[in-house]
């Protein structure tokens, strides 16, 4: 399995780890790591194999052979698994986390960060999982080209809706920028797909 | 192929690259080629400095990453938020009120702080959801009150270390809804919030030095929950009873060192460890203001302060809320 690391990744990465104050970064990609072996696993359980990972500035993208063309069930099932894996390791950090032990509260942050992460991967928009779901969803009964136009369009309406409701909340007696930054990676993301 | 099959494969298998097959010659590498590879370098050396130069004492990159950090992490603890969310899940609370979590914790403000405090405490109770509650683990049963040793807390509060200000929140017990007390303002003023009736008295006047919530424990480094303040004093300074009471418990344990508890009306107990010398004995009746004990550093502690925690109806609260505390 080849491994491609874009410059992008490597910006992105150092400045996150620049602003980490709380040594969340390794957790998080701890997380999305599992997350991303979900999709690997899927593949695999389909039949197919993986080729390569690809980091860049819009994630991490798994690449699998090509010679081997997916169904739309195995194409939904390999979206679905990542969402899946980072729910049920929060479940267990969650459950691990009842327990009075040293780990404990790094137990809840861990499991805190995986939900986070696949109930992310779950909005319908941009690259994330949800949104392969939905197209995946629709393509059964429409073209391919009108649900890329309308797939298009949703991310675009809707991360600039999640931007301006990151802008008031910033104004808003000056508040987190994590809605913020989201949208507008959301729409770069955008950019990049069609790309 | 047709056009639109070859569509579907480009797709399906991610971004489209022109090239596919593979040369495994070892020549000269393209323009293009030279120009991604130098490009990646750059990132990678750019990677490299803020990586080293994040450890740097001084300089510009340092104050750059300050103020980036601030901004960032001004309003809103991540890593409490993170864990936050993480125990709403261990607790078992229903679905609805983890993904609200999610969305107030992560991406909510936490600048105003009635307003967080008011959304956490309507998620708190069950009862308003019209929702069914689908829980996304089974709930937790009694789970065991900590009784002196320093346990995690069953009530998570979120507070950020960067402000100079302690955030007040009220946690919700899982097991009971809590009497949410009536909220003043969110700043640290030198008025302080009516917690019961009846005269209610700072024990001891000083900075706080550890906050209520959860914080990097002082001594052995773990992310744990504070269950109340700390407040720097003086060996041997009077700590004065919050209120008028009765002595419920006095003891000794290596965690809290010497301890005393006191018990109040309207349901309000106070807790007052590491102190050098206990003056009541269980059962004694006290005035609001009376000495009770003295300032010491028995225990696992760091120096000499008073760890003082407020509990309502079984819920901790913020002593911090209730108390006049001097800042520096």
């Amino acid at each position: 399995m080849e491994l491609h690391v874009s410059g992008g990744f490597c910006l992105l990465l150092a400045l996150l780890l620049f602003l980490d104050e709380d040594n969340l970064v390794p957790w998080a990609l701890f997380a999305c790591f599992l997350h991303e072996m979900g999709h690997c696993m899927a593949i695999r359980y389909v039949g197919g194999r993986v080729s390569s990972l690809h980091l860049s500035v819009v994630g991490a993208e798994i690449i699998p052979e090509r010679h081997r063309m997916f169904s739309y069930r195995e194409e939904f099932i390999i979206a679905a698994a990542g969402p899946a894996v980072s729910i049920l390791v929060a479940l267990a950090s969650s459950l691990a986390a009842r327990a009075p032990w040293p780990g404990q509260e790094r137990m809840l942050l861990f499991a805190g960060l995986n939900l986070a992460a696949g109930i992310f991967n779950l909005l319908p928009l941009g690259p994330l999982d949800g949104g392969r779901m939905l197209r995946i969803a629709l393509l059964r009964a429409n073209r391919m080209w009108e649900v890329e136009q309308f797939y298009q369009k949703m991310t675009l309406v809707l991360s600039l809706g999640l931007i301006s409701l990151g802008v008031s909340h910033l104004l808003h007696s000056g508040g987190n920028p994590t809605l913020f930054l989201s949208g507008l990676w959301l729409l770069s993301t955008a950019k990049h797909e069609n790309a | 192929m047709t056009d639109g099959n070859d569509r579907f494969r480009q797709w399906q298998t991610g971004p489209v690259r022109h090239r596919t097959t593979r040369r495994h010659r070892k020549d000269t590498l393209t323009a293009g080629e030279r120009r991604r590879l130098t490009q990646l370098l750059v990132c990678l050396l750019v990677f490299g400095v803020v990586f080293i130069g994040r450890g740097a004492p001084e300089g510009h990159l340092r104050n750059l990453g300050d103020t980036l950090g601030q901004w960032v992490h001004e309003n809103t603890d991540f890593r409490a938020a993170f864990s936050k969310v993480g125990k709403s899940v261990s607790d078992g609370e229903p679905a609805v009120q983890t993904f609200g979590l999610l969305w107030s914790e992560i991406f909510g403000n936490h600048s105003d702080k009635a307003e967080a405090e008011g959304m956490s405490t309507t998620e708190g109770e069950g009862g308003n959801l019209p929702v069914a509650e689908t829980k996304i683990l089974p709930g937790v049963g009694e789970e065991g009150q900590t009784a002196g040793e320093g346990s995690t807390g069953q009530q998570p509060a979120a507070q950020n270390p960067a402000a100079e200000t302690t955030p007040p929140q009220t946690p919700a017990s899982e097991t009971k809804t809590p009497a949410a007390p009536t909220q003043a303002s969110s700043e640290k003023t030198s008025a302080t919030t009516k917690l019961m009736d009846g005269e209610v008295v700072t024990p001891v006047m000083g900075v706080i030095t550890s906050g209520f919530g959860y914080r990097t424990h002082p001594i052995d480094g773990e992310w744990k929950e504070h269950e109340g303040i700390d407040i720097m004093a003086d060996e041997g300074t009077p700590i004065k009873a919050f209120a008028a009471g009765t002595v419920d418990y006095v003891g000794e344990s290596p965690a809290y060192g010497m301890y005393l508890q006191l018990k109040h009306d309207n349901g309000v107990t106070s807790f007052y460890a590491h102190c050098s010398a206990l003056l009541v004995k269980k059962g004694q009746k006290v005035k609001a203001g009376d000495v009770v004990a003295k300032v010491g550093s028995t225990g696992n502690s760091t120096g000499a302060h008073l760890h003082l925690e407020l509990k309502k109806d079984g819920v901790r609260v913020d002593p911090a809320l209730y108390v006049k505390v001097l800042t520096q």
